[in-house]
Parts: structure tokens; sequence; C-alpha cells
């Protein structure tokens, strides 16, 4: 047993310290229930992080991965560019903007599954949708909540000409996933990619 | 359906890809070892769950800067999940001096400590720093140097830190007749 700084106290020695730091779990003793609620916790977080948000951070981040590439898709976690997109649907989108400009283009959508789950009805879901209004829709949903420069969250080096664009495409984006069941995206290792001709004109 | 238009590749996104392929396999080996750290940090389980969930929402956020080695992506969860116990923390400290009804209260209650009375004491007789690098070495599983690179310090700075922590730990663990 070796004497601490010349202590006169007789030292705890190394094998004893290590014992009475080792942890002891009481909830590491049903390790299925544990692993099942944390298998549960993230599925959970899985698909909220697939789900459409509202809050401006995460809408500028997603959005700005869908206008602009790789190039600031560092920010977008899961969103990058594939040189072999092919899509499921190309869903035909339509507006009139406020001031009364019509604007046509198409957004293609694919299902993806990274770990083998069967996304075929999916894929059947949207490729036979009916899809009419979704553009106009979307446009509306953007029109209510738009970016604007110099709001609290919102990146000071962002022009408001790019806000707006992300404004329009966060809408079109968000009405196109929430109008696919939700049973189809709810499930672990399945997400959407898309990609589109839009210019995303606000006004 | 209208014919397949031309693709702009700079309007080209994926959600999932193959880069994205390592972010929920790294979720799922290291979830258990993150409620530990949280649980037994923050003696709820309850809130332990959350936190969990909090660093996975995170990592999926940040899925882009998850580093491509296994080690580094491990030392990159568990960097999110001090981030999560520090900015949880903050909120109970928060809330403590709006309520000023929990002073002087332990922020673990004596059954969910994952370390017997006398041990803790003494851990939080520590110095926070020491602290916790005795908390990712003896809680955690890790390495020295892993909980240097976790720290964001140097390792010959965690290995001092974590013999004086060892040192004081053996005297006040004697001093107090724990053994």
């Amino acid at each position: 047993m070796n004497r601490v700084n010349g202590s006169s106290e007789e030292p705890v020695d190394d094998t004893q310290l290590d014992k009475l730091l080792s942890p002891r779990d009481t909830w590491a003793k049903s390790p299925e229930l544990l692993d099942a609620m944390l298998v549960r916790i993230a599925a959970r977080v899985e698909q909220e992080h697939r789900r459409p948000h509202r809050r401006r951070g995460a809408r500028i981040a997603a959005v700005v991965g869908a206008l602009f590439g790789a190039g600031v898709l560092a920010t977008a976690a899961t969103v990058y560019i594939a040189p072999n997109f092919t899509p499921d649907a190309v869903i035909p989108i339509s507006y009139v903007t406020d001031t009364g400009r019509s604007v046509e283009c198409t957004y293609s959508l694919a299902i993806r599954s990274w770990n083998g789950t069967d996304v075929t009805a999916a894929k059947e879901w949207i490729a036979s949708h009916d899809w009419t209004g979704i553009g106009q829709r979307g446009y509306d949903l953007a029109i209510q909540d738009p970016l604007k420069a110099g709001d609290p969250d919102t990146d000071p080096e962002i022009t408001q000409e790019t806000l707006d664009q992300m404004t329009v495409s966060t809408g079109i984006s968000t009405v196109v996933v929430q109008e696919i069941p939700q049973d189809y995206l709810d499930r672990l290792g399945v997400g959407t990619a898309g990609t589109s001709t839009c210019k995303w004109e606000l006004h | 359906m209208p014919a397949q238009p031309e693709e702009s590749v700079e309007a080209l996104q994926w959600m999932w890809s193959e880069d994205t392929l390592d972010l929920p396999r790294l979720i799922d080996g290291s979830k258990r070892a993150l409620f530990a750290y949280f649980a037994r940090r923050v003696g709820s389980t309850e809130d332990a769950a959350d936190l969990t969930g909090e660093v996975m929402l995170t990592m999926w956020q940040k899925a882009a800067s998850m580093p491509a080695d296994a080690t580094e992506a491990r030392m990159w969860a568990f960097g999110i999940a001090r981030n999560v116990l520090a900015n949880h923390r903050r909120s109970i400290a928060r809330r403590r001096k709006l309520s000023e009804r929990l002073t002087g209260e332990a922020l673990v209650s004596g059954d969910t400590r994952p370390v017997r009375d006398d041990v803790w004491e003494a851990l939080r007789a520590l110095p926070e720093f020491d602290r916790e690098v005795i908390q990712l070495i003896h809680w955690d599983g890790f390495s020295l140097a892993d909980a240097a690179r976790i720290l964001g310090k140097k390792p010959a700075t965690v290995r001092s830190r974590y013999s004086r922590a060892r040192a004081k730990l053996r005297v006040d663990l004697a001093a107090s007749g724990s053994l």
C-alpha cells in the first residue's frame, strides 16, 4: 500500500479505489427493458428529425440544403447531393404568387430506405397520388410566415432574396412530405429524397 | 404525370445516403452507454432517457459532421452528451434560482447514486474537472486519451489531473474511515 504525499493516513489502495469508483447501476438490472426503451427513443428521435419543422432554425438548415447543394449542406445533416437520383414521382408544382405571377415547375420525389425496409407501397402511393393543388398549398403556407433578414434566428449573411427562396422551398417541401401518409414514413430507416426545377419565386 | 425534367444537380438532395449509414449504427451501438452517462450523473432515469433522446436528435442534426472513424465518432457522440448535460445542469440551476426551494438539496438522491454515499461525497469534493475525468474513466470506461479528447484537453493535462484526483480520493476515503 502506498502513502500519498507523506500523509499519515493509510490511503486506499488502487484496487480498492477502483472498486469503490465502479458504478452500481440499479437501472441496469433489466437490460432487455432498458434496450427496448432506448430503441423506442431512437425511433422517436429519428421520426422527429424527419418530420418537417416549423422552427426557423431547422427550416433554414434544411432549405439551404435543398437550394444550394453540398457546399452549404454541412449544416443540413442528412441532406446531400446524389448524382444518380431517380425519382419515384415527378410532382407538378404550380402556384400564383401574391403579385399575380404564375409559376410552374416540378418537384421530383423518392422514398428511400437505408436498412432494407420495404418501401414499395410508399413508392407506389406517391407515384399514383393526385398532387393537384400541392404547389399553391405549399406557397400559401410559406407566405404566412416568410423569413426576413434581421430575424434573430436568421443568419445575417443570407440575403433577403435567398430567404425568399428558402421560404417558398420550405413551404412546398413541407406540404409535399405532409401529404404522404404518416405510416409510410414513420418507420426506422425510411426517408424521402427530392429535387426540383423550381426557382422558388416568392413574389 | 409529366416526363422527368432536367434535374438541377445543385438542387438535388438526399435525406438518406451511403454517407449517413453509420449514424443509425452509431446510435444503436452507443445508446446504452449514453443513457448510462446521464443516469449516473443526473440520478433520474426519466431525465436520463430524455437527455439520451436529445443527444440522438443532435447527432441526426449534426450528422454531416460525424467523423468517419468509429472511435472518433464515439468521442463526437460523447462530446455532444457532455454539452447536453451542461445545458441540463444550467437549466436545473435556473429553476432552482427561480423557485428558491431547492437550496442545499442534493442534486441526486441517495438511492440513485451510482456509488456509495461516502464515495459520492468524496467525488463531490473534487474540483469539477477532476471529477469529470474520474467519471469518464471509471463510469464510462474511457481511456485517459479518450477522456482528454472529450474534454478538449491535452492528454498530459488529463493524466496529471487524474493522478491528483485519485490521490485525493485515496486520502479522503481513508480519512473518513470508509475502509
